[in-house]
């Protein structure tokens, strides 16, 4: 199922499907069903998640992966990740696993609070001249996953834009709560303005992605830029982030038994992330309550099948109330983590495509005020 | 686009009365169907059901080398054939001529995808499955001893629930070791 429901600048009712080319084929239907019949739909979740997704989700539970509310910090650390299933679909395919070649990736570290914390520097194989920059923060709730297990969007950004990418690595929960995280993420935005030179980036075209508790930091580190006057991204992409602390938004309601996160999730992770549950009305966490006025444009990037799916249209609707450019997409049949997943989800190849064409654009070497909005 | 279908469902029947042709059923946040499906809707998901579990314990019965998880996939095979036959009975007391059991199309994938997988892998899955299958399970047979429309179905129904409920703390306490 490709449906993509798109909501555009200021349209909060449009709601347009459109079914899309498909220059990747969706693995063949599983079974056939017989005649037309009353459906069931499935229990705590928006919707049934398309065939390849699906197929991911069936590995992570085969691969022995529990719903991480079940687990102790330590569990969820070291449980298999929804990468893992997706290279178990991959192996399953007779496709190659290993990491894609043409990008390098190298590890370094950048000072954060007393200490230092690792980074990876993505860059494409034989890239030459100065290179946009792309600063990308992963997801896990500020509590579980790390650069190893958030590795596959970093990369394809590098690939698909020519672009340098830089993934932080920042402090986690419950080791380190709340606001670390953001100061870190803060931190290492500062330091690869002050580096990225050295790579052969450029500095002057610099963007911020981050997915999940890693798309609130990407946010967060633009109202930084505008606040501090710190040079600012030209572009924010927002990938299913946390931003609205409203426990009774539809998609929260909804997606009670969804994996790899269910509502319950959430709750897990602001236990161990946050100081205290008021922590969830701090504007760093509550980004609908946040001054949003005079940020870069922003993509923020939404699965059907997850609970924080309506933190991103109420982020996408508070964002334009501020008068800034956003675009807004929702990928029908896609769970949560779906993103990165674009060698084996349809969905994800194309949320990839249109997000990253955006980022693009955002980062062309054009003079005043490249990529703010036309398209 | 899910509660599209609902509402058109829901007028559908409204306006049509019996029409249960292509409808789609959902769930409350307290874990029943909704809207109540009338009695040929019942004891096609119940028969659907009760086919998966049939099914996909017999491919775990045919690859597990777990013991425990053997005599709970033999128990499945066991209660759920029993409970498609009391149902059957009670329908055809009621004067119904069900349909014999078949399989939807996600309960279809939910066995093919059984059969990608080996070993414990294909155990972890089976599991997990069976922990989604028996609360749906539990959802749709609670629905209809509380609403059902036809009491010999009703009463098959209450039947059903005790049981399931144990099979679904069974998938539990076989999840948690």
């Amino acid at each position: 199922m490709n449906r993509i429901r798109t909501a555009l600048l200021g349209s909060i009712a449009a709601a347009a499907l459109a079914a899309c080319a498909t220059p990747m084929a969706p693995p063949p239907p599983s079974a056939g069903m017989p005649a037309p019949m009353a459906q069931l739909a499935p229990m705590g979740m928006t919707a049934r998640p398309d065939a390849d997704m699906q197929s991911v989700l069936d590995a992570l539970s085969a691969l022995g992966a529990r719903p991480i509310e079940t687990l102790t910090v330590e569990q969820a650390r070291t449980q298999p990740t929804p990468t893992d299933a997706v290279n178990r679909v991959k192996a399953m395919r007779g496709m190659p696993t290993a990491p894609d070649p043409t990008v390098v990736a190298t590890d370094l570290t950048y000072p954060t609070a007393g200490g230092t914390q690792p980074v990876r520097v993505y860059k494409p194989a034989g890239a030459t001249g100065p290179l946009p920059v792309v600063v990308y923060y992963h997801g896990g709730g500020w509590v579980i996953a790390d650069l190893n297990v958030y590795d596959a969007t970093p990369r394809s950004i590098a690939r698909n834009l020519n672009a340098v990418v830089v993934s932080v690595e920042y402090r986690h929960g419950p080791e380190f709560k709340f606001p670390a995280a953001h100061d870190d993420a803060n931190n290492a935005y500062q330091w690869v303005l002050a580096n990225a030179a050295s790579w052969g980036g450029d500095p002057a075209r610099i963007a911020v992605a981050g997915e999940s508790a890693g798309g609130n930091l990407a946010m967060n580190v633009a109202i930084a830029a505008r606040d501090k006057g710190w040079t600012q991204p030209r572009h924010v992409l927002s990938v299913y982030p946390i931003a609205d602390a409203d426990p009774q938004l539809p998609s929260k309601r909804e997606n009670t038994a969804s994996l790899p996160l269910r509502t319950a999730t959430l709750g897990w992770f602001g236990q161990h992330a946050l100081r205290s549950p008021a922590d969830m009305m701090d504007p760093r966490f509550n980004l609908v309550g946040a001054n949003l006025q005079g940020l870069p444009p922003v993509t923020i990037v939404n699965a059907q099948i997850d609970p924080l799916a309506s933190d991103g249209e109420t982020l996408a609707a508070a964002l334009r109330r501020a008068g800034v450019p956003v675009e807004h997409q929702v990928y029908d049949g896609a769970v949560h983590e779906f993103f990165s997943m674009a060698d084996a989800v349809r969905d994800a190849y194309d949320a990839q495509q249109w997000s990253f064409g955006r980022l693009r654009t955002a980062l062309r070497k054009v003079t005043t005020g490249a990529g703010r909005g036309a398209e | 686009m899910k509660r599209l279908l609902i509402a058109a469902a829901v007028a559908a029947l409204s306006a049509s009365g019996a029409a249960h042709g292509q409808e789609m059923y959902g769930w409350t946040p307290a874990g029943t169907v909704t809207p109540p499906p009338p009695a040929p809707v019942y004891l096609m998901f119940a028969g659907a059901g009760d086919l998966y579990e049939i099914e996909s314990s017999r491919l775990v019965l045919e690859t597990t080398s777990d013991a425990a998880l053997r005599r709970f996939a033999q128990m499945m095979v066991e209660h759920h054939t029993g409970t498609t036959r009391a149902a059957e009975a009670a329908a055809r007391e009621a004067g119904f001529t069900p349909a014999p059991p078949m399989l939807d199309a996600p309960k279809a994938a939910m066995v093919e995808a059984l059969r990608q997988y080996d070993g414990v892998e294909r155990d972890r899955l089976y599991l997990s499955q069976q922990m989604t299958a028996h609360k749906e399970a539990l959802g749709l047979q609670k629905t209809y001893a509380d609403n059902g429309d036809t009491p010999e179905l009703r009463t098959a129904a209450r039947n059903a629930l005790p049981i399931i409920q144990r099979h679904l703390a069974e998938v539990e306490r076989l999840t948690a070791r």
